[in-house]
């Protein structure tokens, strides 16, 4: 069953200028994204920073109102809600239950004036979920051993913890209320290497035993690949390759897709492999994203065409959609 | 082009300690730590956060306010000792014979001058070049490390420029005063990974060509792969192996060492749980008693946990500081 | 690892000053809070023979060279032939001692009963002879008993406008940053606005706006609010540079997305992590309040007799002849310098404390 889908979401964030704060252009952050997630499922999304893969995660959990394209929201019973227009206030607490986030910054994540307790507390409380502070403190108890952790840590405050127990303690707070979908905005960028495999491995036994869909947002393509089903590969606000995790590594079809595998390290200094690495230049400011396919600047393989139109999704294999001239020509 | 192997070495590291005072008690952020740099060698210094590796640099460039901390033990930098040089005379060293890439470019610079300005500011301080040679100076190191239109960019400001420009201008600016010695501090951890690739060949190419020595610190194996020449592995303020970087990744000998590469996502694993290391790292003024990794190891003994090991070298060149390899017993 | 209380209540003993100045505002409000205890006179009470009668001399030892403990003379006025000045002759003969726990002029302790219960005094009649620390004003009224009671509306003043400043700053401050949008520009127009008035001037002019006719209780209040009127812009716009932060930091962000409303997160997340710095901001903007008082009081427009404030008590030191005759009147003034001075060091030392420049967390 489908939980999330959306249809040529966009997200435009306005530059402001001047003393009544005028708009004077807009930062292009997501441009038609299509995709889909179902019960159980993980999505892995994957690009470099500014490629607009935490707005995709932000504007579908709703901390940002979309500029423009379609959000659909199938609630447990089954209806489906149109969130691209705001969300109905009936169906807001059934969607801020059902959809939770844990974010990239471990330090940040975590109010710093409020006990774990308290921490864990706030969504059960916010959504009535418990009666009784004996029930309450049970239920967080339980959470916290669930990730990991000793009950007796609720009554602690989170500068007394490191980085890896403060994400366990977002991951607490964020499955206290049994979503079905949880979005991982880099949820192992900030934490040591050590500790890293720690947390995707919690990550992946919650998902077994509660058969809760994920999106896995991260730069990193060794760790979108572990967890993932399907990969959706994003730049400049495009999603220019999505195929299902393995076929994707194993068939990089668009050029930007390769050129980023190529650039990841080998792990293996008697073959270096990064003077192989042939992607020149940066990616370009989403205010003024290139004309046509938004890779064309930096693209080894690109035609005259490429700067013209932009490309259309295309079936390569199965299931792997590319979007990217070479495969029409 | 290759000359007499015979090794130059240019920094020597004996016994340093770094230590700070904070309301927690001591921190013995360095403790102990000995090593050499070679003319033209790239050193890689990997560890996780709060092990060390920053503080050494720092020490070494004198960057560390003693007091309040206390710095102790010998850094040898051609024939004089660092400990403890006052900060006049360290300047002179700061920037010209030693310099520094930073990990953040973008808190590197100020953004209320030009980049151009600030390069120059530098080249000033250490060269004796008049206004119009420096500036020629700095347009040809900008087009040596391949930036686009190098007479535009030193004219513009930090903020018109992206992260990986910026770092590229850093290593230029680095560059300049043609150092002994560069030390980069986390260089490419800020930056994606198609940029980082582009940053860590621009440095190997330099490197090449300026027979300088490089610093390389990182908590990322992977791109120690990539650029080391050899490789010191810090944990909780101590170097626990040292080895040439290719034996290091062949046949990782300390525990933590070998956990840190196997904990690394391989594809091979997917569907499967990954290998971690128990526990969590330390913090810098709770270290424990003994060999400070003893509480996360899965092989330790007894005795890890009461004396700290020394160093043993199970094969030359390459050093291990764990109990394990006492009385020749391997792994 | 300490929490952030104890590591600021730490940090804060290491600055000296700021200690300092709290040890002295801590005298100060205990002096006020027993104002009329403290007081040897009623400090509306004239007395005829002791019009600018300047502070008496404290003695110990006698004529006769013998110790007496602390005692001072009777004084008996006369005019100089030559300048036709008011002098004060010391009655040699006379010991006056000072003790403690003295009955003299009755006063009303917190307003609730009776008493003449003084904490030291004389046990003399005040037309012979007084214990006029500080010296007398221009009706013979003594000047300590003044200050300690002015202090009452003085220091208060500052304590009452900036809670009241800060409250109305916070809550549109917080609004203003954490809404933003329209809500937020028109705000921040309207304080840039007023804020463009030269202050002193637009004290003026709302303190005008308080009828002559009110008790001095209310022109007390109303100076209160006239202070915080002007004073909750400067803190709306710390506020709000503060929320905007704090409302992009993650665990905002995730009470969101949890359904937290967003009423709620400005009172549990918002408010609380900005406490610390509204804390300094507070403290940092007493003393302006203190001033500002002072300001209008000295103006005139301000607390009225009989009710007494340093502001009012200074004002008879306005002209120079005055000031030359009877440099004690210059005595409130030093403790406004007194006050204000704390209050800036204890609010340097906060903010040294709250900084979190300072914090090593991560080495």
């Amino acid at each position: 069953m489908k939980i999330i889908s959306t249809r040529n979401l966009k997200k435009y964030f306005p530059i402001r200028s001047g003393v009544f704060l005028q708009i004077s252009g807009w930062v292009r952050a997501l441009e038609n994204v299509n995709m889909e997630i179902t019960q159980g499922e993980t999505i892995g999304v994957v690009g470099e920073s500014g490629c607009g893969k935490s707005t995709l995660g932000r504007t579908i959990v709703k901390i940002y109102e979309p500029t423009a394209g379609s959000i659909t929201y199938r609630d447990p019973s089954g209806a489906s809600h149109d969130l691209s227009k705001g969300i109905d206030r009936r169906v807001e607490p059934i969607f801020r239950k059902d959809v939770q986030m844990i974010f990239q910054n471990p330090f940040d994540s975590l109010d710093p004036r409020m006990t774990i307790r308290d921490t864990i507390r706030e969504p059960l409380q916010t959504h009535r979920l418990l009666a009784g502070k004996k029930a309450m403190d049970e239920r967080v108890a339980e959470l916290l051993m669930k990730v990991g952790l000793y009950p007796e840590y609720a009554q602690r405050y989170p500068h007394e913890f490191s980085g890896g127990q403060r994400q366990r303690i977002a991951i607490a707070r964020s499955i206290s209320v049994n979503p079905r979908l949880l979005i991982c905005d880099e949820p192992t960028s900030a934490l040591d290497v050590s500790v890293q495999s720690q947390i995707i491995n919690l990550l992946k036994d919650i998902q077994r035993d509660t058969n809760m869909s994920l999106i896995f947002i991260s730069h990193n393509l060794d760790v979108v690949h572990h967890m993932s089903d399907r990969i959706m590969v994003m730049y400049l606000g495009n999603v220019v390759e999505s195929a299902p995790a393995t076929e994707l590594f194993d068939n990089p079809a668009h050029p930007y897709t390769q050129a980023l595998m190529s650039a990841v390290p080998s792990w293996n200094p008697k073959d270096r492999k990064l003077g192989q690495v042939k992607l020149e230049g940066e990616p370009p400011s989403p205010i003024n994203p290139p004309s046509g396919c938004p890779f064309h600047p930096r693209c080894p393989h690109r035609l005259a065409l490429c700067s013209k139109a932009k490309p259309e999704a295309v079936e390569v294999s199965d299931g792997h959609f590319s979007a990217c001239h070479l495969h029409s020509v | 082009m290759t000359g007499a192997v015979e090794r130059e070495r240019i920094l020597t590291v004996r016994n340093l300690k770094t230590y700070f005072r904070t309301p927690e008690g001591v921190v013995r952020a360095v403790d102990d730590v000995s090593f050499h740099l070679d003319r033209g060698e790239v050193l890689a210094l990997v560890g996780e956060s709060g092990c060390g590796k920053s503080v050494t640099a720092h020490s070494i460039l004198g960057l560390v306010k003693a007091p309040p901390a206390k710095v102790d033990g010998e850094i040898v930098f051609g024939d004089r000792n660092l400990v403890g040089l006052p900060e006049k005379e360290y300047r002179h060293i700061r920037g010209k014979q030693i310099s520094m890439i930073f990990q953040e470019p973008m808190s590197a610079f100020d953004p209320l001058y030009t980049v151009g300005r600030q390069l120059m500011e530098v080249a000033k301080a250490h060269m004796p070049w008049g206004d119009g040679e420096a500036k020629e100076r700095i347009i040809d190191t900008l087009k040596s490390i391949h930036i686009p239109e190098p007479d535009k960019r030193y004219d513009e400001y930090p903020h018109e420029m992206s992260g990986g420009m910026l770092q590229r201008i850093m290593i230029a600016m680095a560059l300049i005063t043609s150092p002994d010695i560069i030390i980069a501090d986390e260089p490419t951890t800020a930056l994606d990974v198609t940029i980082q690739a582009q940053v860590l060949n621009l440095m190997q190419d330099l490197q090449s060509q300026y027979r300088g020595s490089i610093i390389f610190i990182t908590h990322d194996l992977g791109t120690v792969a990539e650029i080391a020449d050899r490789v010191h592995v810090m944990y909780a303020g101590k170097i626990v192996e040292k080895a040439p970087v290719a034996e290091l990744f062949a046949s990782p000998i300390h525990p933590y060492t070998s956990g840190l590469l196997t904990s690394r996502v391989r594809r091979e694993y997917k569907g499967q749980d990954l290998p971690y290391i128990e526990g969590y790292v330390p913090r810098a003024y709770e270290f424990p008693e003994g060999c400070r990794f003893h509480p996360r190891c899965p092989k330790a003994v007894a005795k890890c946990s009461e004396v700290q090991p020394p160093e043993f070298e199970p094969a030359p060149g390459h050093t291990v500081a764990c109990w394990l390899l006492e009385e020749g017993d391997d792994r | 690892m300490e929490g952030t209380t104890a590591r600021i209540i730490r940090s804060f003993r290491q600055h000296k000053l700021g200690v300092f100045g709290l040890v002295v505002l801590a005298v100060l409000y205990l002096a006020i809070l027993f104002a009329g205890f403290l007081a040897p006179y009623d400090f509306t009470q004239t007395h005829r023979n002791f019009v600018y009668a300047p502070p008496s001399k404290i003695r110990f030892i006698d004529e006769d060279g013998r110790w007496r403990g602390p005692f001072i003379r009777a004084m008996k006025k006369s005019r100089d032939p030559v300048t036709y000045q008011v002098v004060f002759d010391e009655d040699t003969s006379s010991v006056v001692p000072i003790k403690l726990f003295v009955r003299g002029e009755e006063y009303k302790f917190w307003g609730l009963f009776k008493t003449n219960l003084h904490l030291f005094g004389v046990e003399e009649s005040p037309d012979r002879a007084m214990l006029l620390l500080f010296g007398a004003d221009r009706f013979g009224r003594d000047l300590f008993s003044r200050v300690v009671v002015g202090g009452q509306v003085s220091m208060t003043v500052g304590l009452l406008g900036t809670f009241l400043s800060v409250f109305i700053g916070a809550i549109v401050g917080s609004l203003s940053g954490y809404y933003g949008g329209w809500i937020d520009v028109l705000i921040q127009r309207f304080i840039e606005l007023l804020r463009s008035f030269p202050r002193i001037p637009l004290w003026l002019a709302l303190a005008v706006i308080l009828p002559p006719s009110w008790p001095s209780t209310w022109v007390y209040f109303g100076i209160v609010t006239v202070l915080s009127l002007i004073g909750w812009m400067g803190v709306a716009r710390v506020m709000r540079g503060m929320v905007l932060s704090l409302r992009e930091k993650e665990f905002v962000l995730a009470a969101r997305v949890t359904g937290v409303p967003g009423m709620k997160i400005i009172t549990r997340h918002l408010i609380p992590n900005t406490l610390s710095y509204l804390i300094v901001v507070s403290t940092l903007s007493i003393p302006g309040m203190i001033l500002g008082e002072s300001a209008i009081s000295f103006l005139g427009l301000g607390i009225k007799e009989p009710m007494t404030s340093w502001g009012l008590l200074l004002k008879q030191a306005q002209s120079l002849s005055e000031l030359e005759s009877h440099p004690w009147l210059m005595i409130p003034g030093i403790f406004i310098m007194i006050a204000v001075l704390s209050y800036n060091f204890v609010g340097d030392a906060l903010r040294d404390a709250v900084d979190p420049y300072r914090t090593v967390e991560k080495i």
